[in-house]
């Protein structure tokens, strides 16, 4: 084995003493900490060092009224950081003394990761800049709600304030109004990145929806629009069918349109419309809906296009094993 | 065709062609100097400065690239997903790195990286990486000859912010 013969490590460069910190576990960088000021220094330089992978699993942020006589909306944040990877992130916390206090009462451990919550209004604002410090520039997951019984826009300057600068891999918008600022700010800070879209509920009230789901098309390979019991999210005047095509003839090629209630999607000639275009775009697609009637088993252009009373789809052969 | 070291205490290794190209370093200054593999003559009427190497450490990078001169290039890998680099030492560098005190690492690192040969540095920051691995605060201290500069109460408030940590 080696011989432990003294030698100042302060000899080498610092560079590759720098370089050595980074060949270690976190466990044992914590102890480095306590070596000496410099080591200390070392390992604190670190762990800001711009990340290569999502520090975070998922930043769940949902819009409420705290005080109905009051205005301004209050979020909820919540943090979800894998265990494995919660050391880098509860020592970031560390470092911002007032969010790590924030943060770590409210604390929840499951089998996979640690739940931070904190509410951030007005009087607080300053900590939604500390969580941006903290929580590195890629994320996989964002998901915007509002409690279901609360109705006012989106708080675009706090949510900007938490993502600006971070790339998702998957949004879901569930319950919240969207208008046409808002549909401009996610374009800009969140649609770039992304790769799965979640759309349950939301309220458009953008000028024109259709051209919202044509430009998310555009960003997105898997578009997932969810709608469920009484909704905001009327689609009753879009050309569903039409709009189908366009979007997936566009960067997306799984869209799952559940309880979408659009008349014109149920009808014989959407049907027959879908399954004639959508086979031939020259691409691996699969789409699938709830809204359908008859029944359907046959293969074209290697999509294989089911339906029955509650299901119509259109899925490339290869693409058989993929799960919704 | 073979290449001409020289060392900071003037000690002239001739290597093979292809040993020359595995340091970085030597590449570009082989470049600036015209040198090809194609024209002995260049070659031969020059050699390379390494004054940031000494005899014995050169001796031993040359060994190591001997070992590897027929390596397909690795593929550069991105941090584990705890954040931190990994890097596996093959048995063959474990056996060569052994029985170097950390003096003689540390000397071997800083050619490998005044070199630019990313085997060898890899090699041996894992091999350091893997020294400290487990050890104490203290036993680091100790074994890097390190005197430490932090209060009582200054490990106490380190040790407090961590302390979710502990074991």
């Amino acid at each position: 084995m080696h011989a432990q013969s003294p030698f100042p490590i302060e000899q080498l460069p610092q560079e590759l003493v720098r370089m050595i910190v980074g060949y270690l576990p976190w466990k044992t960088n914590l102890k480095l900490r306590l070596v000496s000021r410099q080591f200390k220094q070392y390992v604190d330089e670190h762990l800001w060092k711009p990340l290569a992978y999502p520090l975070l699993s998922s930043l769940q942020l949902l819009m409420w009224k705290p005080d109905e006589k009051l205005p301004g909306t209050a979020v909820m944040t919540t943090i979800s950081v894998p265990k494995k990877r919660q050391i880098v992130f509860r020592l970031r916390l560390a470092s911002q003394m007032q969010l790590a206090h924030a943060l770590e009462h409210n604390l929840w451990s499951n089998f996979e990761s640690y739940e931070f919550n904190f509410e951030s209004m007005d009087k607080h604002g300053d900590l939604l800049d500390h969580v941006r410090n903290c929580i590195g520039t890629r994320v996989d997951n964002l998901q915007i709600q509002r409690a279901e019984s609360y109705l006012m826009p989106l708080p675009i300057e706090d949510i900007a304030k938490i993502i600006e600068g971070v790339r998702f891999r998957q949004l879901g918008l569930c319950h919240v109004p969207v208008n046409d600022d808002d549909v401009c700010f996610l374009e800009q800070q969140v649609f770039p990145s992304l790769d799965e879209l979640w759309l349950n509920n939301i309220r458009m009230e953008m000028t024109d929806p259709s051209n919202f789901l044509l430009m998310i098309s555009t960003y997105v390979r898997t578009v997932r629009i969810l709608v469920s019991g009484v909704s905001d999210m009327d689609m009753s005047h879009i050309e569903f069918a039409e709009l189908v095509v366009k979007m997936m003839s566009n960067k997306t090629d799984w869209l799952l349109a559940h309880d979408v209630h659009c008349s014109a999607l149920c009808t014989p000639s959407s049907i027959n419309l879908l399954r004639e275009k959508l086979p031939k775009l020259g691409k691996k697609i699969w789409f699938q809906t709830n809204n359908s009637s008859g029944e359907l088993d046959y293969t074209i252009n290697e999509h294989r296009v089911r339906a029955n009373d509650a299901y119509f789809g259109i899925k490339h052969v290869t693409r058989e094993h993929e799960k919704a | 065709p073979n290449v001409k070291l020289v060392t900071s205490d003037n000690e002239e290794f001739v290597v093979d062609f292809r040993i020359a190209k595995m340091s970085v370093t030597v590449s570009r200054l082989m470049e600036a100097m015209n040198m090809s593999e194609t024209d002995d003559a260049s070659l031969l009427s020059n050699s390379i400065p390494l004054p940031n190497v000494t005899k014995a450490v050169m001796a031993r990078v040359i060994e190591w690239c001997e070992k590897h001169k027929n390596d397909e290039p690795k593929e550069e890998k991105e941090n584990d997903k705890r954040g931190r680099t990994t890097h596996v030492v093959s048995d063959w560098d474990k056996e060569f790195l052994k029985n170097d005190e950390f003096g003689r690492l540390c000397q071997l690192m800083g050619a490998a990286n005044y070199l630019e040969i990313k085997g060898l540095f890899n090699d041996i920051s894992q091999t350091i990486a893997n020294m400290i691995h487990g050890k104490k605060s203290d036993e680091i201290a100790e074994m890097f000859n390190i005197h430490c500069d932090l209060t009582e109460a200054e490990k106490k408030e380190i040790r407090k912010k961590t302390a979710w940590c502990e074991d």
